[in-house]
């Protein structure tokens, strides 16, 4: 299977913190792909150096062979990958359509002279754009919502919104961080069918999750990261079972 | 207020306040009125502009004044030197401004809040200043005076009545391009930063394009309204152009609402009229002012309308939500956006 991202021996020194320490990561085509690893371990830090919000120290990050390291955020994006946030960063006072809507900003057939003169154009695009935001919001059954605000929904449905908006961009890699965050059991189960259902549609999935009742069920593979070495990877059968990761975990034996 | 009235009735009673507004001269005798409801025009369409900058991007610029002085005196300055006529001048007005606006808008990439609030005071004063004494070009504290009338496209601006309209020509070509961009993808673009600038880049938003970007057609109306100044008054002089007027534009925006167009129109309208209403009690004017925007502040932080738009006060806005139905409908035959542009590519 073709390889769409690879980390290189990416590390990460803030002051005298090691983050991130020589990771090296790859993720194929059509993979559903999990980083977990106890708090502090350098997962979102990873994350926000594939994504271009770090530029790493040392080490590459290569983007369906291309090299993307250091590369500004929305180039990136541009490129074909999207993100979700720990911390839900929705577009808060602005409506559901418009969070996704700006989500398809790169995509918009429109610039700065048709909108600011209302030409023929704009709407066009404008029409395009709303119809295409309202499917995506009716896969997710967000539709009915459309014009409530963001931070009206409940908490699932904003991790869900976020899912969306990042699908707008036209990405092909989506990178979850930590989606399932909150959410009860029955909106989990809804998310894991979501994220299957993505993978069936051609997304590649990379995320970080602490549920590993998500992670283990939903992964081909599964990537652990412990004070910002990968201390582990392989299917998740392959990683219940092994020791440097219980360690981790449940700290080890004395 | 009017939550009961039909959108028919609203529009009605809308196109009603349009013509009163239009036809104004006509009946307000009273020239001393004219002149008043003439400044409202122009601080609408000042506020207007910055609200672009503060309302829809959030970021607080305190240097408004200074991008107006430069269209007036850009404007001042070529028609009396050069003896060229209006619109030529508010056009070069204009393009000037709007090239300050990249240079104000430079640093803002960098700074945000108080700090960018900062370094637009600063460069209001620097503005300011150079005008005061680059006497070769400006005159200096003396002020550049005895301003042509203007002669606009074969219009012979005469009376105050004339001023009125041509104040209202330039706040509707206004109007015309912040509801155009607030209402597109660009205008998307701003208010994703004012939201979450983070959030905003993951979504492939360039953020030093849009800051740059508004902060330069944001400096370009207010220069035209500069240009419009200068010529109203017929005298310029820096003072007119100091920290004291860009607080003003910004108290304007702030007690009408950010992000709104009819709120930046009305809390220009009412800082306008108040000064003017309240000049018997001379005393006590300040602190009346001081005191409303005081109590606004406490009561209604997001300013009298907040971001309510026309289309909201005319009960038009349109409804995108659909019922659980409609929604099913909608996948019929459904693509994600990655399905689609593989085709596309395939094509």
């Amino acid at each position: 299977m073709k390889t769409m991202l690879e980390l290189k021996n990416i590390t990460q020194v803030f002051g005298g913190l090691v983050a991130v320490n020589d990771v090296s990561i790859h993720v194929d085509e059509k993979e559903i792909v999990g980083l977990i690893g106890p708090n502090g371990a350098g997962k979102t830090t990873t994350f926000n150096c594939i994504t271009g919000v770090y530029n790493p120290t040392k080490g590459k990050v290569i983007f369906e062979d291309r090299d993307i390291t250091g590369k500004p955020v929305h180039e990136i994006t541009k490129d074909g990958m999207a993100r979700t946030f720990q911390n839900i960063r929705l577009f808060k006072s602005l409506t559901v359509l418009d969070n996704v809507r700006i989500g398809m900003h790169i995509r918009s057939k429109s610039n700065l002279f048709f909108d600011a003169f209302h030409l023929p154009r704009r709407n066009k695009a404008e029409k395009e754009m709303t119809e295409e935001c309202m499917k995506l919001l009716a896969m997710t059954g967000l539709a009915t919502h459309a014009d409530d605000r963001a931070d009206s929904l409940p908490y699932g449905a904003q991790r869900r919104l976020e899912i969306v908006r990042a699908m707008a961009t036209g990405a092909r890699l989506l990178l979850l961080d930590e989606p399932a965050a909150g959410m009860n059991e029955q909106e989990t189960a809804e998310l894991m069918e979501f994220i299957r259902e993505l993978r069936d549609k051609g997304y590649t999935v990379f995320l970080i999750e602490h549920d590993m009742k998500l992670v283990m069920n939903l992964c081909d593979r599964i990537y652990v990261q412990n004070q910002g070495y990968l201390i582990a990877d392989g299917t998740p059968a392959e990683i219940q079972s092994n020791q440097a990761v219980i360690d981790a975990y449940l700290g080890e034996e004395v | 207020m009017k939550k009961g009235l039909s959108p028919k009735i609203r529009i009605a009673l809308f196109v009603i306040f349009l013509i009163l507004v239009a036809t104004l001269p006509l009946y307000l005798k009273n020239q001393y009125f004219v002149r008043v409801a003439t400044l409202c025009v122009m601080y609408s369409a000042l506020a207007l502009s910055l609200n672009l900058i503060t309302g829809f991007m959030g970021q607080v610029s305190l240097g408004h004044a200074a991008f107006m002085g430069i269209g007036a005196y850009t404007s001042a300055i070529l028609s009396d030197r050069f003896g060229w006529s209006f619109v030529p001048t508010m056009l070069c007005a204009v393009l000037i401004a709007a090239a300050f606006g990249i240079i104000l808008g430079i640093p803002a990439l960098k700074l945000s809040g108080s700090y960018l609030a900062i370094v637009t005071l600063g460069f209001c004063e620097v503005v300011r200043l150079t005008e005061l004494n680059w006497m070769s070009l400006t005159r200096g504290p003396m002020g550049m005076t005895g301003i042509k009338k203007p002669l606009v496209l074969g219009w012979q601006i005469k009376t105050n009545g004339d001023y009125y309209w041509l104040a209202l020509i330039l706040m509707l070509i206004i109007i015309f391009f912040v509801i155009n961009i607030s209402n597109s993808h660009v205008g998307r673009a701003i208010m994703s930063v004012r939201e979450d600038e983070i959030a905003a880049s993951a979504m492939g938003v360039n953020i030093r394009y849009y800051k740059v970007m508004t902060f330069t057609i944001s400096a370009a109306l207010c220069g035209m309204m500069g240009a419009f100044y200068a010529h109203y008054m017929r005298f310029i002089d820096p003072s007119a152009f100091n920290f004291e007027q860009s607080t003003s534009i910004l108290s304007m925006v702030i007690l009408g609402g950010l992000g709104g167009v009819p709120g930046s129109i009305l809390g220009a309208v009412i800082l306008s009229i108040l000064p003017e209403a309240l000049r018997d009690l001379a005393a006590l004017r300040m602190l009346i002012y001081g005191l409303i925007i005081a109590v606004m502040m406490i009561f209604r932080p997001q300013g009298i309308l907040g971001r309510t738009t026309f289309s909201q006060i005319l009960g038009i806005k349109k409804k995108y939500a659909v019922t659980p139905e409609e929604a099913a409908a909608l996948l019929d035959g459904e693509e994600t956006p990655y399905e689609e542009l593989k085709k596309e590519e395939q094509a």
